[in-house]
């Protein structure tokens, strides 16, 4: 077990330097830059201006240099400055980081609760009204867009109830103010763990229509056990290895932000820093936050894969 | 696009749905207000009194749309940046706003002094400026309070001249002396007709302190002016709070305690906010078929639609090249369009017949769609013969960029597209993000033709002739390249008589209806709205209030 550990955490490294090169030139193909950014709006900016602000941010230096000083900063904690604000781009996701990984585990939360129960009753009721009522659910859960969700959402509570979320507080961080942060973040939490646990669901109960029909399912209602029994010590947790890929997958979407659900709730979370710099080409917070959100999706992965040893006794590592 | 702010002259509930065939004049007449006489602008429901004394007090709670970068106006000329900044700092003059322009004009930019007391103009080349005694900065570190003088306005211009976005409008200056500690003496290198409103007036040349720059290296991360209000809280795209500068050196200003604006980029979030008592006003207006349901949960709403003095989006041609080069083909394209359908379609009926630059400044009334000339009505048949003359009897394929400032963008290019077809030009739409958007119509990189747009903060005549007319502008993403047009530009930026000055641009306003150098798509109207009990909240070009004109927030009230 320590040695697969050991081997997996030395194939990130690989993984990440290529996402890491991937990002870096991947952004500096798309038109424009930061400079095309800075002076949109300005009254006149001479070509020579430009040119001159884009060596002062070391835009011109050859593709490799720039790579070296930024992933040798990188190494160091440093992710350099934001070229659109010119604060620290660590400064920018320690603010946007905790939103995000809050509104992620609170709509993870949603999902599984909801999820899971209906997916495994779906299964032991399969053609019942109960199984029906579940795949309803979850075929209009995912047909309906999360924005349209979130707008009808908005939309009709202010008509209907004269109340929306405190969004005209701004955002506040849970431990500032526990109060307007729930209100705040509970609404597009909810959306969003509605949308996950859909897909969730039909996962949850196909894998258990599988296991229903093992041999030792049989073997178990044949001496006797309980239903509860049957379910809860004997199929669930074999049937909950593809769900826990599936969830394993969604957190780590998840956690790249939701731009929709922050922007709909005013909610400075990493979606919307990621998009408003890839939108300006702010190169340092782009490379930053993909490096940020690849680096937990490998280690969630592999979390993920760990829990299977842990679900399913028969599966060793070596 | 600034939310309307505007007032009228009787309080009129008429909020119909049916849009008319033409849209309605604007007002042109002076229209009487309790207080104030407006053109221009209509109330549709709840107008303000404008008699009213103003009270102190209160905070004002205001959903902004758009998230500023940094704090430097020296660096970066973003609108909301503008926003965050403009109420903490002073100019060294301004527009006049509100009460100050009676009849309230939303067209009229009129300069007069801010933190200068006064002014002369000794010769066409040599402005002398008597600032304000005992103004003090924010007593904040590290300027603690401390008096502005004359140093501090040198400092601000030369460092607006020698860095950031502004550089080309401080070149016409050739030196700043201080000869005492309250005077500043500005000598230009030519006359410059245009120097006093733009840069001096411009909402963006904020008066700053050499301390505060010296300590961060620039004011991207800190706010500390002589302004009305000091930065309390600036958190990205979250909130900004400021709070009354209880030293301001116009006594009794502001009257607000406080503003806290929040940052939310959704307009549906934000009406609903609105719509459920969370703020006093918002950014980004309503449609007409908006208005009733508003009524109905907010019916003490002030409502009022704007009149466009000009169109912000226009068409722009690779005129460097076929088929765009050639006089007869702008014209045929500009006849292929029916703006009135245009007006209907996307924007309800609320829209007018405009072109690139204000009508006010050249004209003495407001044109009707007639008036534009043969060029701008709708005329197929011609457009057809015009097409086939230039050589072009089939048409020509059309790539065309646009970005979606505005929704109803969307529907006038499918219109173009449309109205195109039958002269064979096939419109191949792109509608590119923003930034290689910007990049390719401000430096003019589109491949044939682009839906443009043409800043509305522009405060300056100068700016709507040679900044986008001249063919060496850096601005000029329209390709115009014509001797005429820069020896005429140059000479409006000379002419110091203000009717010989205006003689001029009428000929420029001829040459650009006759040459169709950039034929305008519609004006729409904007429609606003705001809580009752916020007060003087006048938006003019000078000042479009709250995003290029915050400092108008010092005359704000609540009550």
């Amino acid at each position: 077990m320590q040695q697969y550990l050991l081997r997996r955490l030395l194939m990130t490294v690989p993984v990440l330097v290529g996402l890491s090169l991937a990002i870096f030139a991947s952004i500096r193909v798309v038109p424009g830059d930061i400079i095309v950014s800075l002076t949109a709006d300005a009254g006149n900016v001479p070509e020579e201006q430009k040119a001159a602000l884009r060596e002062k941010l070391g835009l011109n230096d050859p593709f490799v240099v720039q790579y070296v000083n930024w992933a040798g900063g990188m190494l160091r904690g440093d992710f350099g400055d934001s070229l659109w604000r010119g604060s620290s781009v660590s400064r920018e996701i320690r603010r946007t980081l905790p939103v995000t990984v809050e509104l992620s585990l609170i709509a993870f939360a949603v999902a599984i609760l909801i999820a899971v129960p209906v997916g495994v009753v779906s299964a032991i009721r399969q053609d019942t009204w109960l199984d029906y009522v579940g795949r309803l659910f979850s075929v209009g859960a995912l047909s309906m867009p999360d924005f349209w969700i979130g707008t009808m959402a908005v939309l009709y509570l202010s008509l209907w109830f004269g109340w929306i979320p405190p969004i005209g507080e701004g955002f506040r961080g849970l431990l500032e103010n526990p109060s307007v942060n729930l209100q705040l973040v509970a609404l597009p939490a909810l959306i969003l763990g509605l949308r996950l646990s859909a897909s969730g669901m039909r996962i949850t109960r196909s894998a258990m229509l599988e296991v229903l029909r093992e041999d030792y399912i049989r073997t178990a209602w044949s001496k006797g056990l309980r239903e509860r029994s049957v379910i809860m010590r004997h199929a669930l947790r074999n049937g909950l290895i593809p769900v826990i890929t599936v969830f394993g997958a969604q957190l780590g979407l998840l956690l790249a932000g939701s731009v929709v659900m922050e922007t709909l709730f005013g909610l400075p979370g990493m979606g919307r820093l990621t998009l408003e710099a890839v939108q300006l080409r702010d190169y340092p917070v782009v490379q930053a936050n993909v490096m940020i959100i690849g680096t937990f999706v490998v280690l969630l992965n592999l979390l993920v894969d760990l829990s299977y040893g842990w679900l399913d006794p028969r599966i060793r590592y070596r | 696009m600034a939310a309307a702010w505007l007032a009228a002259c009787r309080a009129s509930n008429n909020s119909s749905s049916k849009s008319p065939a033409e849209a309605p004049a604007a007002t042109a007449q002076a229209q009487a207000l309790k207080g104030l006489e407006i053109v221009g602008r209509q109330y549709l429901a709840n107008a303000p009194d404008f008699s009213l004394e103003p009270k102190s007090g209160g905070v004002f709670r205001y959903g902004f749309n758009a998230d500023p970068p940094h704090l430097d106006p020296v660096l970066t000329s973003s609108y909301a940046m503008h926003a965050a900044v403009t109420p903490v700092y002073n100019r060294l003059m301004r527009g006049k706003w509100a009460q100050e322009l009676n009849p309230f004009n939303p067209w009229k930019v009129e300069v007069t002094d801010d933190l200068a007391q006064s002014h002369e103009v000794a010769d066409p080349q040599t402005y002398t400026f008597k600032l304000h005694q005992g103004v003090k900065f924010h007593n904040l570190p590290p300027v603690n309070g401390r008096e502005l003088t004359a140093e501090d306005v040198k400092y601000s211009f030369e460092r607006f001249a020698k860095t950031g976005v502004w550089t080309e409008s401080f070149k016409v200056v050739d030196r700043i002396d201080t000869p005492d500690k309250y005077t500043v003496t500005i000598k230009l290198k030519e006359p410059a007709a245009y120097f006093l409103t733009s840069p001096l007036a411009e909402n963006a040349i904020l008066i700053h302190s050499r301390e505060l720059v010296e300590a961060d290296g620039d004011l991207k991360k800190r706010a500390i002016g002589t302004g009305p209000f000091t930065l309390k809280e600036f958190t990205p795209k979250t909130r900004i709070i400021w709070e009354k500068n209880p030293a301001y050196f116009r006594t009794g200003r502001p009257y607000l305690d406080r503003m806290e604006w929040t940052i939310i980029t959704d307009l549906a979030a934000l009406l609903a906010a609105y719509r459920s008592g969370q703020f006093d006003a918002v950014a980004g207006g309503i449609q007409r078929n908006e208005l009733d349901g508003l009524l109905k949960t907010n019916p003490e709403s002030v409502v009022a639609i704007s009149d466009p003095n000009f169109s912000t989006f226009q068409w722009a041609f690779r005129m460097d090249q076929p088929p765009f080069n050639d006089v007869r083909v702008r014209r045929a394209f500009s006849m292929a369009f029916d703006r009135q359908v245009m007006i209907r379609s996307g924007v309800q009926g609320d829209g007018q017949v405009m072109t690139n630059f204000p009508f006010n400044e050249v004209l003495d009334k407001q044109p009707a769609a007639a008036d534009f000339g043969p060029w701008y009505q709708y005329n197929p048949g011609e457009a057809k013969k015009l097409l086939e003359a230039a050589g072009y009897p089939n048409g020509f394929e059309c790539p065309a960029d646009y970005y979606v400032y505005a929704t109803y963008l969307t529907s006038w290019i499918q219109i173009a597209e449309q109205q195109l077809a039958p002269l064979g030009i096939k419109l191949k739409i792109n509608a590119p993000e923003y930034t290689t958007w910007v990049e390719r119509f401000l430096g003019g990189k589109y491949e044939m033709s682009a839906l443009g747009f043409a800043s509305p903060n522009v405060v300056e005549m100068d700016s709507w002739t040679y900044l986008y007319m001249h063919s060496k502008s850096p601005k000029n993403a329209w390709h115009i390249n014509e001797p005429k047009v820069d020896t005429l530009v140059e000479a409006q930026r000379r002419e110091l008589d203000r009717n010989k000055r205006r003689a001029i641009w009428k000929e420029l306003w001829d040459m650009e209806l006759d040459q169709v150098y950039r034929p305008s798509v519609p004006a729409a109207r904007g429609i606003g709205y705001h809580s009752p009990k916020v007060h003087n909240v006048l938006s003019n070009q000078a000042h479009l209030y709250p995003t290029y004109g915050n400092a108008m927030s010092e005359i704000v009230w609540l009550g």
